[in-house]
């Protein structure tokens, strides 16, 4: 594959405990392109996907090794900056966590926790990404009001106005859309393939369908090994392993 | 249930559980209309605000200004209140967020055993301790003379007290802010505390502050621990120093003595009707204030 990719996975293993989650994954995530991580539930991709961006540090007892390298630097490694690193990845989960504060807040967050004060700067960045994520016309004049009074569509798309807002290289998506209705699936759908012209965007999903529509890669894992991984058009068609295939034809979930 | 009728079948149900909801309700207007009625004889006499507000407490000739009980109530257990609540939040803090499994372990246990303590073993404990504590130590620091026995004391058994109380219900509610919520705000570049300032405080600010109000309510009622280290002395408190005679101590003290004293029944009465209100007002306004939090935050 020659694709270019900054973000590498290098003989990932990662433990809970004694149990081994995740078993020597090596991949390399293509820049600018969506990348879906499908396999069945309990396989390991929440936590390949938490692993990237170190948010696996946050559960007791959880072991890392291997390297994952963004940029050519392991975010492993002794003395990295967490913050900074996360700081590059946004991260859409699978039910959408607003933070308990007003829509504008929310898309705030990030810059100021950079430190960012100055009002009229911070204005136009909310309207910016509020617009990115294509939700600013349905927002726009109640900016002022709690984030958690959105429908949960409005406010998965609010999440990622408020990742976008910290300007990442990378987008995670833990299952983005699985709490969603159809319609706020398809809008969220929409943005991340528009947005994948200037993003690294990551997907986790267990629903096939949507694999197809957006993948331009796609890894399967299965019982924490990586079983395939190549381009969307190879992967789904036709696998080469017979557990992708039996996968993907629905004989395994 | 006003959308639809209840079937017959669920009619019975309802009528067996309806009326033991609302016992509890009916047996607080219960205690509040015989405290009423028992101390009706000396509120026929005398005013309510000359009786709450008055400081001179002699009941062999009739003075029975509770202003003095009122006063020492408020002192210990605000007190108390402001010693205990900074303590279980940054304890309650470190529970839930830092602190590794094996001690929260050991922790859970340690503060069950703690609020399950009779209070008089607290209380016997203050005696031995934290009297001579602040008579011997604390007070001569502060300039001041005292015996120990006094409001300092009290509010610091007090405060142990409610300690655990609001410690396990704060950690409660702190670990029930999602994982995942906090994991969207560490994405987004925050640091650890700064996800504790500004998501999981804010998040679990409703359900502290009603881990307070518990703890507020169960220092009001407070009774042997605080009466056996206050000094029992009905005068109007100076300082923290001072010794105190808080509402529920002169009611454990007095209530079935000296009964003869013509309007003495009547004014313990008066008493514990004005300490119920007082604590039914404070927990009304915790209340108020949880409620209105609520809608702002949606």
């Amino acid at each position: 594959m020659n694709q270019p990719s900054r973000l590498r996975v290098e003989n990932l293993n990662v433990f809970y405990g004694q149990n081994q989650v995740l078993k020597n994954i090596s991949l390399a995530l293509p820049d600018n392109r969506i990348t879906v991580i499908i396999g069945p539930s309990g396989c390991g991709k929440t936590t390949l996907l938490k692993s990237l961006n170190r948010l696996l540090d946050e559960q007791e007892g959880v072991r890392v090794e291997g390297r994952v390298l963004l940029d050519g630097q392991d975010i492993y490694q002794p003395g990295a900056d967490i913050t900074l690193i996360r700081k590059r990845m946004g991260l859409l989960s699978q039910k959408p966590q607003v933070l308990p504060m007003s829509i504008y807040d929310n898309v705030a967050f990030g810059p100021r926790l950079l430190g960012l004060r100055d009002r009229r700067v911070l204005d136009g960045l909310v309207e910016k990404y509020l617009r990115l994520a294509g939700l600013w016309d349905e927002v726009k004049n109640r900016l002022q009001e709690p984030a958690a009074r959105l429908s949960i569509g409005q406010q998965q798309r609010l999440c990622l106005a408020r990742g976008l807002a910290v300007e990442p290289e990378v987008i995670l998506g833990d299952e983005p859309t699985s709490a969603l209705d159809p319609q706020s699936s398809r809008n969220v759908e929409t943005q991340l393939l528009s947005l994948k012209e200037n993003y690294t965007i990551v997907l986790v999903t267990h629903i096939l369908r949507q694999a197809k529509r957006l993948a331009d890669y796609v890894a399967f894992l299965y019982f924490g090994e990586l079983i395939e991984f190549g381009p969307a058009s190879e992967v789904l068609v036709s696998p080469r392993d017979s557990r992708t295939r039996a996968y993907i034809t629905g004989e395994i979930s | 249930m006003a959308i639809y009728r209840l079937s017959r079948k669920d009619r019975g149900p309802e009528l067996a559980t309806a009326p033991f909801a609302f016992f509890p309700i009916a047996l607080t207007a219960v205690i509040f209309l015989a405290l009423l009625i028992k101390s009706w004889p000396l509120l026929s006499l005398k005013s309510l605000s000359s009786l709450i507000f008055s400081t001179t407490w002699l009941p062999s000739r009739g003075h029975f200004g509770l202003w003095p009980f009122v006063l020492g109530t408020l002192w210990v257990t605000i007190t108390a209140f402001l010693l205990a609540v900074p303590v279980s939040i940054l304890t309650s803090l470190y529970l839930s967020e830092y602190a590794p499994a094996r001690v929260r372990r050991v922790f859970q246990p340690v503060l069950d055993l703690l609020a399950g303590l009779p209070s008089v073993i607290y209380g016997m404990w203050g005696v031995l301790v934290v009297v001579p504590l602040v008579g011997k130590y604390l007070a001569p620091v502060f300039g001041h003379q005292s015996s120990g026995y006094s409001i300092l004391a009290a509010s610091l058994v007090l405060a142990l007290m409610i300690l655990p109380t609001i410690i396990s219900v704060s950690v409660e509610v702190l670990n029930s802010v999602p994982l995942a919520l906090k994991e969207a705000a560490l994405s987004l570049g925050a640091t650890r505390f700064e996800v504790i300032r500004y998501v999981v405080m804010k998040k679990s600010f409703p359900g502290i502050l009603a881990a307070c109000g518990l703890g507020l309510s169960r220092a009001f009622g407070e009774t042997i621990a605080v009466l056996m280290v206050v000094g029992n002395v009905p005068v109007i408190p100076r300082s923290l120093f001072s010794p105190a005679y808080p509402l529920p101590a002169l009611l454990a003290n007095n209530y079935g003595e000296m009964m003869s004293i013509p309007g003495y029944e009547s004014a313990l009465n008066l008493a514990a009707l004005l300490l119920l209100v007082i604590v039914v007002g404070f927990s009304l306004l915790a209340r108020w204030y949880l409620v209105r939090i609520s809608r702002r935050s949606g």
